[in-house]
């Protein structure tokens, strides 16, 4: 039985190495598509910055000249046009020129000179709640600025303290780095496990099954090489991605070769599951690329995982690009430990042979219809 | 011309309806996938929090109770020790850490400054810059309330801010209408361009070159049916962002299906025009993903295109999704008209041409090689 795998898997393995020498397309865009996916996120900042603005300055006094230098500093704004009708403002912010609006009403440098509350309105479009919310803040930060200079009175204030501890300057690019890394491995070699659907159509399945091979050593040796490529690719993205982008390496790394082992192997065999039992290629691809969006946005590598509703938890826990990029971000930036993230590796190394069991099940299955 | 381009169309209509499980599989996984991350937004709630409360007085407790009012926060940890709160954070069993310092309530009562130190994981910017803005906030109320208690009332300015049309802030209507215009960009570049190609992996496209039907009545015709699918198939996912997750759709609903079909049209041209140059099924989709992947980054879904560097703008707006993601928040959010959506108009109209006239230079260039 187990001499009988072996044999299956090294003869499957040579013959998809054979193969894949022969691809040189495949190489060829496994190159150049890393290359303008590390570069494109690698650019990627999340801060909101010179969102545009319409001053509308029914005023026209110092202070209210005063307060479009203050918007204009903040960087969060960038001061595009100046309007003295507020339905005019109103209409770039629907034809979507500007995203916030700020009128000064008539009276402001008056009240203000008289030492009176004096007003601001902001008009900020709501449909993105992140830059309305910074946009927000920014104004009222600059408002309770304004009214703590004019009082002449301390206040006993409390004063926050922010200390950003690994990405102090807070840097997208640490963060999406070493997730990019799972999308990037699990999209690019899923495409290994297309060769049973293929070899299903050729026919050259059915030549197989006359032979006495063994099912689990044909779905493995199938993979087989696509395992090895993985991790060399992994491993040359990784110093990339730290001596190229100056991603820290703060943790352990025969630690993080294991996982990278441990991973390849677990989407590996997700993709086995989806696609042994296909019909045709195109029927696996299609499902393949299908699954890949929910992969991407689930898994904490753009939405981070404490934005995840709760009912939506459990499927992100069911991937293993999920708990593969808990860890890469662990060891890289935080530094973090193997025992701090022995949950994680604990499901790379479960959900493995669980996936496996069940697509050999399936492919089983699929041979007999 | 016209029986012509009607024969392939009813040709191609026959073909789906006999692939129909693949198409039925295509939608029910593309109709989760909707269902699933339209739940999705970018605001951290919950964040597991360390508190570290060396004050232990009524003071600070109204501080902690404060923080966690703020819905960004959630304390799953309490201890003395700056370190124990550091190891926790390493380990990522918890993002962020609240530390009042022994003196707070002194502090606070002798009018002095008292500060407040918070400990952010800064690996994921996008949670550590909520939770700075959150404890931000939490101080200037409490700075607010000091001043308010004053009796000498210092003149101040009061900031009116007016959320337009999403006054919730809810980031679900923000991201629905652009999830949509992803997912049906997904399915139908896909399959426009699976149809075009598999119809050349099996020779049938040399047999057809021979009868008179030229390149563009027979792109024509084999991506029509789709364009008819595609618009039931997004009638559906409107009625589920309607009625199910609560997505107003403000503006006229005839302009949103006219926008609509013309998105339909330039993203199962782009599908023909990947599958122009491509001989086989897996250089087609290497393509594929090539163009397609970065679009869940790049076309203002997720990240605001306020937020990208100004070198990957163009990039940006090269792609149909980026223009249609505008048009369908201009619609819906803001009720805007298609006279105020003019440039992505004019783009939604331009590119299925130069999409069709460019793919058909690729293809008869790959037809004489």
């Amino acid at each position: 039985m187990i001499a009988r795998f072996w044999i299956t898997f090294w003869a499957v393995f040579y013959r998809q190495s054979v193969r894949l020498m022969r691809h040189k397309a495949f190489f060829v865009s496994l190159v150049v598509l890393q290359v303008a996916e590390i570069l494109t996120m690698g650019w990627i900042d999340i801060l909101v910055r010179d969102m545009p603005i319409v001053i509308v300055d029914q005023d026209h006094s110092a202070e209210s000249r005063e307060v479009i230098q203050r918007v204009d500093a903040t960087h969060v704004f960038a001061v595009r046009y100046a309007t003295s009708s507020t339905e005019q403002a109103r209409s770039h912010i629907r034809g979507g020129r500007a995203k916030a609006a700020l009128i000064i009403p008539p009276d402001f440098g008056r009240r203000r000179a008289a030492g009176q509350d004096a007003q601001l309105m902001l008009l900020v479009d709501g449909s993105d709640s992140r830059l309305s919310s910074q946009a927000t803040a920014a104004i009222e930060g600059l408002a309770f600025h304004m009214g703590v200079q004019s009082s002449q009175e301390t206040v006993a204030s409390v004063e926050p303290h922010a200390s950003i501890l690994f990405n102090p300057s807070g840097r997208a690019t640490l963060f999406m780095l070493p997730g990019l890394l799972a999308i990037i491995l699990s999209s690019r070699f899923m495409n290994g496990c297309l060769t049973i659907p293929q070899d299903r159509e050729a026919g050259s399945l059915d030549r197989l099954l006359m032979t006495p091979m063994s099912n689990a050593g044909l779905v493995l040796g199938c993979v087989g090489p696509y395992i090895f490529l993985a991790i060399a690719n992994a491993v040359v993205y990784t110093l990339i991605m730290r001596f190229g982008f100056g991603v820290p390496f703060r943790g352990n790394a025969p630690f993080l070769f294991v996982t990278i082992v441990l991973y390849t192997f677990s989407f590996l065999s997700l993709g086995l599951l989806v696609a042994a039992p296909a019909r045709t290629e195109n029927d696996a691809l299609t499902i393949i690329l299908l699954i890949q969006l929910p992969r991407t946005l689930l898994s904490g590598y753009i939405f981070p995982l404490s934005s995840i509703p709760k009912a939506l938890l459990p499927v992100s826990y069911a991937m293993p690009e999920t708990h593969f990029i808990q860890i890469m971000r662990g060891v890289c930036l935080r530094g973090s430990t193997p025992a701090e993230l022995a949950p994680h590796v604990l499901f790379l190394l479960i959900c493995t042979p669980v996936f496996l069991t069940l697509a050999t099940w399936r492919f089983s299955r699929s041979i007999n219809r | 011309m016209l029986d012509a381009l009607w024969g392939i169309a009813r040709k191609e209509f026959v073909q789906i309806r006999r692939a129909s499980f693949l198409v039925r599989r295509i939608v029910l996984i593309q109709s989760v996938n909707f269902i699933m991350l339209a739940w999705l937004e970018l605001t951290v709630r919950g964040m597991p929090t360390v508190v570290v409360d060396q004050d232990r007085s009524a003071e600070s407790r109204l501080l902690v109770e404060r923080v966690v009012a703020t819905g960004t926060f959630a304390v799953k940890y309490e201890t003395s020790s700056v370190n124990q709160a550091r190891d926790h954070i390493r380990a990522g069993r918890a993002s962020a850490a609240v530390v009042i310092p022994p003196e707070y309530a002194a502090k606070r009562a002798a009018g002095t400054t008292a500060r407040i130190l918070t400990l952010v994981d800064g690996s994921d910017p996008v949670s550590s810059s909520q939770a700075i803005t959150a404890m931000n906030g939490v101080a200037s109320r409490l700075n607010l309330e000091a001043q308010q208690d004053l009796v000498d009332v210092a003149p101040t300015v009061t900031p009116h801010d007016i959320l337009m049309f999403n006054p919730q802030g809810r980031a679900s209507s923000f991201t629905i209408p652009a999830l949509l215009a992803i997912l049906v960009a997904t399915i139908y570049s896909m399959n426009g361009m699976r149809r075009l190609v598999q119809e050349r992996a099996g020779g049938h496209l040399d047999r057809l070159l021979m009868t008179p039907v030229g390149y563009p009545t027979l792109v024509a015709g084999k991506l029509f049916p789709w364009l008819v699918i595609g618009l039931v198939n997004s009638a559906v996912y409107l009625l589920i962002a309607r009625f199910g997750l609560g997505v107003p759709i403000r503006g006229s609903l005839a302009a949103l299906f006219f926008a609509l079909a013309l998105y339909l049209a330039t993203v199962l041209s782009l599908g023909s025009f990947i599958a122009a140059g491509a001989r086989t099924q897996e250089e087609a989709t290497t393509k594929w993903n090539i163009i397609n992947f970065p679009a869940i980054f790049l076309s203002g879904y997720i990240f605001p295109l306020s937020s990208l560097p100004t070198w990957l703008l163009p990039i940006s707006y090269a792609m149909p999704q980026t223009h249609f993601i505008e048009v369908m928040r201009g619609i819906c959010l803001r009720g805007a008209g298609l006279h105020e959506l003019l440039p992505q108009m004019v783009y939604l109209v331009v590119a299925p041409i130069v999409f069709l006239v460019w793919g058909q230079i690729l293809f008869a260039r790959s037809l004489r090689q």
